[in-house]
């Protein structure tokens, strides 16, 4: 049973496909989505098994120290065998089952979507709908944000995409708008905890005011039809042409997506608790948040340079 | 200047209304079908016309503006922009010397749409901020010239006596050299050894040109900011084909057995256990800078001869040339940055490609490949072919 959860976010820096497989629709290969709602997510097991792997590396590949403050936390890791030790106790041992592991995820959910505006280059596209359902999540992670659901149809105060006095063109599609304290509210918020605190002051900036509360549907429809869809051909070495079947399409989160998910912890489901001393469940946390790295790659096609997401821990207060 | 003149309406046989002006001089002159007549009620008012070169630019009655037709009150909108085009367009050139070519301009302005929702082109802003935008939803049609149709089509570039660019590449709103330094820290941040190559075009390229599109050619530009760029994937296959060509004589196979190649590409086996994912990721190539796009054209002058399969049509000297645009990127330095986990970043000791490690001897070949092969369309005749300077 998990007993301590901690939010985080994923910043899409390169476009990411975290693929279900082929489809008979317009793209051969989609992206994962909601069911029930249509809107893009990544699966839990996609995510724990990346991350997991992020943590494997610190191990294997040589130059690839563990991160000072997770050494600093746990001075036993430094000792020969402890971290696979450990690792096997959060995420759970690699063969066999004989305990689950301490670690669990959630599905990483759409927060924000970035959408073309004709003014202000783009603008980051969300609804009632997902952000009344990342609150509750945050509450069920025993936060209390200082956050309320803006209405659909709200932009935060200076808003930057305005093409006149309540008009924002989204593509080709134009929206009546208000400016909203709660969305003020909840840009500054996310702009806050979203970026570092050095160099990404342009986009968290941008964020605090290009952040577009749509409506449900009109969100849906965004997320649904302005994906990034890539034609991928082959070339056949011999003529120089596309070769004969080899043109496919695959679809992408586009670069700036937000997304978020919950990292759950447990407390050690083995008599040996390793450098868990006492196996609690707020050591298990410590030692994820601890450990993990900034950037993480993350769906398909790494090797044409897709899938890297930047992690945000988020902090309270 | 403006003229008085009187407002003959009359009713047509299909049973709409057709205005004439009565001038001053009692010349007559047809009322311009942009404007709507619903009924008769018009007929023997005063007005005051406006005309330029003798062409009727506004009639007015009351002080007010005749109402437009509503098809053509997307006009409304585009007249409002239309003089920073103009001003835009007219900067830095040289005033032009007879009359004609201002009636072309003018005709050729009444012959432009767009297709936008109507709200959209009402609020539609002078500027619009994002490229990929104005390129592909604020596209421009042209109706063609009157009666004959020809020259129909969506146009982002007009030919004719006053050649102009509909849309220019504005990229004002994006900071390249910020994005860039994000770039490079989220690509180191993944662990990866990174080879960063800044390469200029030695000429134009355009990547992308047979891509859908509302034109007949089209340009890979960014999904979200809108400029152009190369994707990773054209990238990997450009230097896999590079290498295939240069080192195994174009053959795929005998490069698929060598165990450099298999190492930096990957290959896959079907059925069997022996698969590997490449070892070098290729990453899409932003601008360095601000892009310059500027519209070229491929004018064939044989179409009859290349379109009929039956090789009956000579390539005759007496067809006319069929100009088709496209834009291409012009002296805008690219990023290209080649990654890889710096613990599987060995030499190659053995094949055709030994000597370096994985990485050096990526970046080796890609300088080559850019430099000799280029990349994108038509390398055939120069485009595409970038230096590092």
């Amino acid at each position: 049973m998990f007993k301590q959860a901690r939010p985080f976010f994923l910043m899409v820096e390169t476009p990411l496909h975290a693929g279900c497989g082929s489809d008979l629709g317009v793209v051969d290969l989609p992206i994962q989505r909601e069911k029930h709602t249509g809107i893009p997510k990544v699966e839990a097991s996609g995510l724990k098994g990346c991350i997991r792997e992020a943590f494997e590396d610190y191990d294997v590949v040589p130059g690839n120290r563990l991160p000072e403050p997770l050494v600093q936390e746990f001075p036993g890791l430094r000792e020969k065998g402890k971290l696979r030790e450990a690792i096997n106790l959060a995420f759970g041992p690699e063969d066999g089952d004989l305990h689950a592991g301490a670690l669990g995820f959630t599905d990483a959910r759409l927060l924000l979507f970035p959408v073309r505006s004709m003014r202000g280059v783009f603008g980051w596209v969300t609804c009632p709908a997902i952000i009344s359902k990342f609150i509750r999540e945050l509450k069920m992670a025993g936060l209390e944000p200082p956050l309320q659901v803006p209405p659909a149809g709200a932009i935060p105060r200076g808003c930057g995409l305005l093409v006149n006095n309540g008009h924002v063109i989204l593509e080709e599609y134009t929206f009546a708008l208000q400016e909203d304290a709660a969305c003020t509210n909840l840009a500054a918020w996310l702009a806050r905890k979203l970026f570092p605190a050095s160099g990404y002051e342009y986009w968290r900036e941008k964020m605090q005011k290009d952040l577009v509360v749509l409506a449900d549907d009109d969100c849906r429809d965004f997320v649904n039809l302005a994906t990034e869809v890539i034609t991928r051909t082959r070339i056949d070495a011999q003529t120089g042409t596309v070769a004969r079947g080899a043109l496919f399409t695959e679809e992408y989160l586009p670069q700036e997506s937000v997304l978020y998910a919950l990292a759950l912890a447990a407390p050690v489901f083995h008599s040996s608790k390793g450098i868990f001393a006492a196996g609690e469940e707020r050591a298990v946390l410590t030692f994820w948040q601890k450990g993990l790295p900034e950037f993480l790659q993350l769906g398909g096609n790494a090797t044409i340079g897709k899938g890297i997401v930047r992690l945000k821990v988020l902090e309270e207060g | 200047m403006s003229e008085r003149g009187k407002l003959v309406v009359q009713q047509t046989k299909g049973g709409g209304y057709a205005g004439t002006i009565r001038l001053s001089n009692n010349k007559s002159m047809p009322l311009p079908s942009y404007y709507d007549l619903r009924d008769a009620s018009l007929n023997g008012v005063e007005c005051e016309v406006e005309r330029e070169k003798g062409l009727i630019k506004r009639v007015l009655v009351a002080g007010q503006d005749l109402q437009r037709r509503p098809g053509k009150g997307s006009q409304e909108g585009y007249k409002d922009r239309q003089p920073q085009h103009r001003q835009q367009e007219t900067a830095g050139r040289p005033p032009v010397k007879d009359n004609g070519p201002h009636q072309d301009k003018a005709r050729e302005e009444n012959r432009l749409k767009t297709f936008l929702p109507r709200d959209t082109h009402q609020y539609l802003p002078a500027k619009v901020d994002n490229f990929g935008l104005l390129l592909n939803k604020v596209a421009w049609f042209d109706e063609g010239e009157d009666n004959k149709g020809q020259g129909k089509g969506f146009k982002f570039y007009l030919a004719g006596r006053n050649p102009r660019t509909l849309v220019k590449g504005d990229f004002a709103g994006i900071d390249f050299t910020v994005l860039d330094r994000r770039r490079e820290r989220a690509l180191q941040g993944t662990g990866l050894l990174l080879e960063k190559l800044p390469m200029t075009p030695q000429w134009r390229f355009v990547v992308g040109l047979g891509q859908e599109s509302v034109y007949e050619t089209s340009l890979t530009l960014h999904p979200v900011y809108g400029f152009p760029f190369i994707p990773g994937n054209a990238i990997k296959g450009l230097v896999r084909n590079t290498i295939i060509s240069e080192v195994f004589a174009g053959d795929e196979k005998e490069a698929l057995a060598d165990t450099g190649f298999r190492a930096i590409f990957g290959w896959t086996n079907y059925g069997t256990p022996s698969s590997q994912r490449g070892l070098v990721h290729f990453f899409d190539a932003y601008p360095a800078t601000a892009p310059h796009i500027v519209p070229d054209i491929i004018n064939p002058h044989y179409a009859p001869y290349y379109q009929d399969a039956s090789g009956r049509t000579p390539p005759g000297d007496y067809y006319n040339p069929v100009p088709v645009f496209f834009l291409t990127v012009e002296r805008t330095e690219m990023l290209f940055y080649l990654g890889i986990n710096p613990a599987a970043n060995q030499v190659i000791t053995a094949g055709e490609l030994a000597g370096q490690d994985y990485l050096s001897t990526t970046g080796k070949w890609l300088r080559l490949a850019l430099g000799e092969y280029g990349i994108g369309a038509k390398t055939a005749v120069g485009y595409g072919c970038f230096a590092s300077l």
